[in-house]
């Protein structure tokens, strides 16, 4: 495994936010990010003091709610070089919204400690690549994986090259979905809200993954995992489905996200 | 009265309040036109028919203008096209009557004519668009109403974008009134209304035909 | 137009199901994407274009009332009127008194999107007055009874057979069986029916795409010709336009102009670019006698003191709507008004008001796409966002959601406290799918069971996993709240 060797001899501290989902529905995503990121060379501290970004109430326009759920983290990262996310979607909110969100709160150090986490925020996947320079990965993976590409992650944290760069550096055959700057439509409580539009959707997306015969389906959001996952089980498929963060960091001893079979998984738990 | 109600105050005023203390946005000037837009010479000339041609116009070259009327009975005969024309007054001094097997009139069109010859003011290379004005030397309808529109621009009025088109038109209201229609067109007419299919020919001309003068246009001198 | 917006949920719950539909939005789709995609390649100049139309634009709103003053004496230099219509009442009565004045019996009509915000056709009917759509699109519903379901491509929902039915029914003067399968002979047939009729009617209406302070002119940017033979055969042509589409000079046009046909069908120019300004010249051999430009508030000049002013760039050159994947799902109909996809969703809650729209604003992922293809970046999203704020504020957001957003918020504000509930509902959950790995079926959970499964979670919280690893900095013992 290589890290750059950037200017500073002193390990990068880095801040994990781990995100609700991860939290509650695969806490071995969130730790296959914390061992990617010690591989890479960073010290790496996951602060108690973290729930949820406050997207969802964010985006419900609530402002009230998502600063009440916001404020626990605002200063729980103030001796972090770096805040790091493995989703797009909560990157996204850290780095764009978050300064929207408390620009007129009443709280100056509020409005400043926001600031200060937007200007260090990064998804996992460009954090390596990006910032570090990350080249090569512990995880080895060989067959055909596709990426499925967060709107988030793709319009908001210009991630795109990097997640397949390191998949690839890990053996993988990247392959890329036909439509695959298409919503899969999860948009967090839309999903339940509107579920015949979502339902459309994801079977759109499912379908597409489907054309591209994938051993492993992988994505750095686990909203779209569980969304895209959920369909094609309900459509029968076997394809496996896993957080990126677990293939890179090598970590693919649990099972599959959903239904997929561990057996279409290709043989990759064996870290270098 | 057209109206009992008179707006007029009541929308300004809105207007001017919503404006009211807000840091203004400056105009921005103007901006460099693209590089297709800025081609001079024989490159503007090839980017005009290269891109007229890629919106399905067809091209005739000729010398002069009193060469049009042998260049669109030849081009009429040669795609089995009817011989009937109406013509713009600003092209009916040349000799039309010398040519056989076409029955020219001069004026605005009907829907019993099939071919319709016009002059344009100004070309953009840039999109292979012709500037047609309605005046009194050409009128709208011949550039809609025939299945055939047969446009003659001279070489020399063909602008590298739009940008030359609007100073064109600056010209022209000097000396005349803006003109009631400005027309650009780019190609015979078209719709993709019935499944997102192009098709040729909607409700203006089904073809469209340029033919490119090498000499100066009649056009009255403009400042 | 009557608004149905309040139905969404019943127009979304049939459209997601109707194949035909789902046939038409596939076509629209394959055509405009990839059409858009090669036309904006093909301008490496595109973004800096963006960037100074959009410069233009805010500038214009700046400064509105003065272009629209210059536009309106150069209107009248030119010959023509301007008449100030603050609403839709006004600008109908204001129509309906022109055709008055003229003795207006017939009119054709070019397609225009603020005439459908007026109900126009309809009220010119009740008025004895017979409109004649002429657009292909707006002819083929017009023959249906159909509002349009795009603001470009009105009759976008149908296939060739609806198109073909439609004809058959009303073109009954014609042979049953001739020839009707193809696009070519249905635009070939409604292109006969219709020639006769722009010499025959008294008045033709047409929209504006723009209006031109500079030259008194107004613009329309079509290609079927049909609003050409529209303003130039008619004896009087009125132009109903709303008072955003003001530009200060035909150069700021232009940079629209090379935005505007790229951004909406693919074309760098439309077949038909035309600048109307005043009735025929004195030794014009053909058009108008008289020129009228009815110029429409209708809700705008709300906008643009308020937090949708960035809404008022709008071109209405359809890119949101052919990228989005919710209105390539639903269909136009379904958002209950004139204006559908992203920025429907916007401009209708903005001028008919929140509380019939209060699914638009919500019926969206925020993946960005419509920001990302708008050539004036309009921030769709974020806009889309301030109405939502908007609906929590007047509480017009459901009571339910309201609630559990704020019980969900209060847990959520309390991490050690929200990682215990959390835990242990993930913990049962995980016990209760077993080997399966999935639910097919859980409470609470009805519209998102309804077309996939319920993936099964790990059970308990990264935390606990997180103490418990050999992880260098857990161990540390970083804890604080």
């Amino acid at each position: 495994m290589s890290s750059s060797a950037r200017s500073s001899r002193k390990k990068p501290k880095v801040g994990l936010f781990v995100t609700c989902l991860i939290d509650a529905m695969r806490p071995s995503a969130g730790m296959a990010a914390l061992r990617l990121l010690e591989a890479a060379g960073c010290e790496v501290i996951v602060p108690e003091s973290q729930s949820c970004c406050g997207q969802p109430a964010w985006n419900s326009g609530d402002k009230a709610a998502a600063r009440a759920v916001a404020i626990p983290y605002l200063d729980s990262f103030d001796d972090c070089d770096y805040v790091v996310v493995p989703s797009g979607s909560c990157a996204g909110m850290l780095a764009h919204h978050l300064v929207e969100l408390f620009e007129d709160a009443p709280d100056l150090r509020h409005r400043q400690q926001a600031l200060a986490i937007a200007a260090k925020s990064h998804e996992l996947t460009s954090f390596l690549v990006d910032v570090l320079g990350v080249t090569s990965v512990p995880g080895q993976i060989k067959g055909r994986v596709a990426y499925h590409d967060s709107c988030s992650s793709l319009r908001e944290m210009k991630v795109k090259d990097q997640p397949r760069q390191l998949l690839k550096s890990a053996g993988a055959q990247v392959v890329d979905l036909d439509q695959a700057d298409t919503c899969c439509g999860f948009g967090g409580t839309f999903s339940v809200k509107y579920g015949d539009i979502s339902g459309a959707m994801v079977d759109s997306k499912a379908q597409d993954v489907e054309a591209q015969h994938p051993d492993l389906l992988v994505a750095g959001d686990m909203g779209c995992l569980m969304n895209i996952a959920g369909r094609l089980s309900r459509r029968g498929s076997l394809i496996a489905v896993r957080h990126v963060a677990e293939v890179l960091a090598g970590e693919m001893t649990a099972p599959p996200i959903g239904a997929g079979s561990t057996d279409s998984d290709t043989n990759g738990s064996d870290k270098k | 009265m057209i109206n009992a109600r008179n707006d007029r105050a009541e929308i300004f005023a809105r207007l001017r309040e919503a404006n009211a203390g807000r840091q203004k946005t400056p105009h921005p000037g103007a901006i460099a036109p693209p590089k297709k837009g800025s081609f001079s010479g024989k490159s503007r000339f090839d980017q005009f028919i290269e891109a007229a041609t890629a919106q399905y116009a067809s091209i005739a070259e000729v010398s002069r203008f009193a060469d049009i009327p042998a260049s669109v009975s030849d081009w009429l005969k040669g795609q089995n096209l009817p011989r009937d024309l109406v013509v713009a007054p600003i092209l009916s001094g040349y000799d039309w009557d010398q040519i056989k097997d076409i029955r020219p009139r001069v004026g605005a069109a009907t829907t019993s004519d099939m071919v319709g010859v016009s002059l344009a003011l100004s070309a953009a290379a840039e999109t292979g668009t012709v500037m047609m004005v309605a005046s009194e030397h050409t009128p709208t309808t011949l550039n809609f109403v025939p299945d055939v529109d047969i446009i003659a621009i001279s070489k020399k009025d063909i602008e590298a974008g739009l940008e030359g088109c609007w100073e064109k038109l600056r010209g022209w209201k000097k000396t005349n009134p803006m003109p009631r229609a400005v027309n650009f067109i780019t190609g015979p007419s078209r719709t993709a209304d019935v499944e997102a299919t192009m098709v040729l020919g909607a409700h203006g001309p089904r073809r469209l035909h340029l033919i490119l003068v090498d000499e100066k246009s009649p056009w009255p001198k403009l400042p | 137009m009557e608004v149905s917006s309040q139905k969404f949920n019943d127009h979304v719950h049939q459209a997601v199901d109707d194949a035909n539909l789902k046939g038409a939005m596939g076509k629209l789709t394959g055509a405009l994407r990839p059409n858009r995609a090669r036309a904006v390649a093909g301008l490496p100049e595109f973004d800096d274009y963006r960037d100074h139309g959009i410069a233009i634009k805010m500038h214009t709103l700046d400064h509105i009332d003065r272009y629209l003053e210059e536009f309106e004496t150069n209107v009248v230099a030119n010959g023509g009127h301007v008449h100030w219509c603050a609403d839709e009442d006004s600008a109908r009565e204001t129509i309906l008194g022109l055709c008055r004045q003229y003795d207006v019996k017939t009119v054709t009509k070019g397609k225009s999107m603020v005439t459908e915000e007026l109900g126009l056709n309809a009220f010119l009917d009740q008025h004895g007055i017979l409109p004649l759509e002429t657009d292909l699109g707006e002819y083929i519903i017009q023959l249906r009874g159909e509002s349009p379901s795009h603001i470009i491509a009105p009759a976008t929902h149908l296939q060739r057979h609806d198109i073909a039915q439609t004809f058959r029914d009303a073109h009954d003067h014609l042979d049953p069986n001739r020839p009707m399968d193809t696009a070519e002979s249905l635009t070939e047939e409604a292109r006969q029916e219709l020639r006769e009729k722009y010499g025959a009617a008294d008045a033709g209406i047409t929209g504006a795409n723009f209006m031109i302070a500079e030259t008194g002119s107004t613009i329309i940017v079509t290609n079927e010709g049909n609003g050409d033979l529209t303003q130039t055969l008619a004896k009087t042509h009125i132009v109903v336009a709303s008072m955003e589409k003001i530009l200060p000079t035909m150069d700021d046009a232009g940079v629209m102009l090379r935005l505007l046909a790229r951004s909406a069908t693919g074309q760098d120019m439309s077949v038909y670019t035309t600048l109307s300004s005043g009735p025929r010249r004195p030794g014009d051999l053909d058009g108008p006698d008289s020129f009228h430009v009815v110029i429409v508030d209708n809700g705008r000049s709300t906008m643009l003191a308020g937090s949708e002013r960035e809404m008022l760039r709008c071109l209405r050159c359809s890119a949101c709507l052919n990228h989005c994947p919710v209105y390539a799902s639903i269909g136009g109909h379904a958002y209950g008004w004139v204006y559908s996809g992203p920025m429907g969703k916007v401009l209708t809650p903005s001028l008919v008001g929140l509380e019939q729209t209060k699914d638009l604003p919500n019926a969206s992922t925020f993946c960005g796409k419509c920001q990302e293809v708008c050539p004036m970046r309009i921030p769709l999203p974020k806009l889309m966002r301030n109405l939502r704020a908007k609906q929590t504020e007047q509480k017009i957001t459901p009571l339910k959601q309201r609630v559990l957003l704020a019980l969900w918020s209060s847990l959520a504000s309390r991490p050690r406290f929200y990682r215990f509930v959390t835990g242990m509902m993930t913990g049962a959950l995980a016990r209760m799918a077993g080997p399966k790995r999935v639910f097919t079926w859980l409470p609470f959970l009805g519209d998102w069971v309804q077309s996939r499964d319920f993936v099964a979670p790990e059970g308990g919280s990264f935390f606990d996993r997180y103490r418990a690893s050999s992880s260098p900095s857990s161990s540390k013992g970083e804890a604080h709240d």
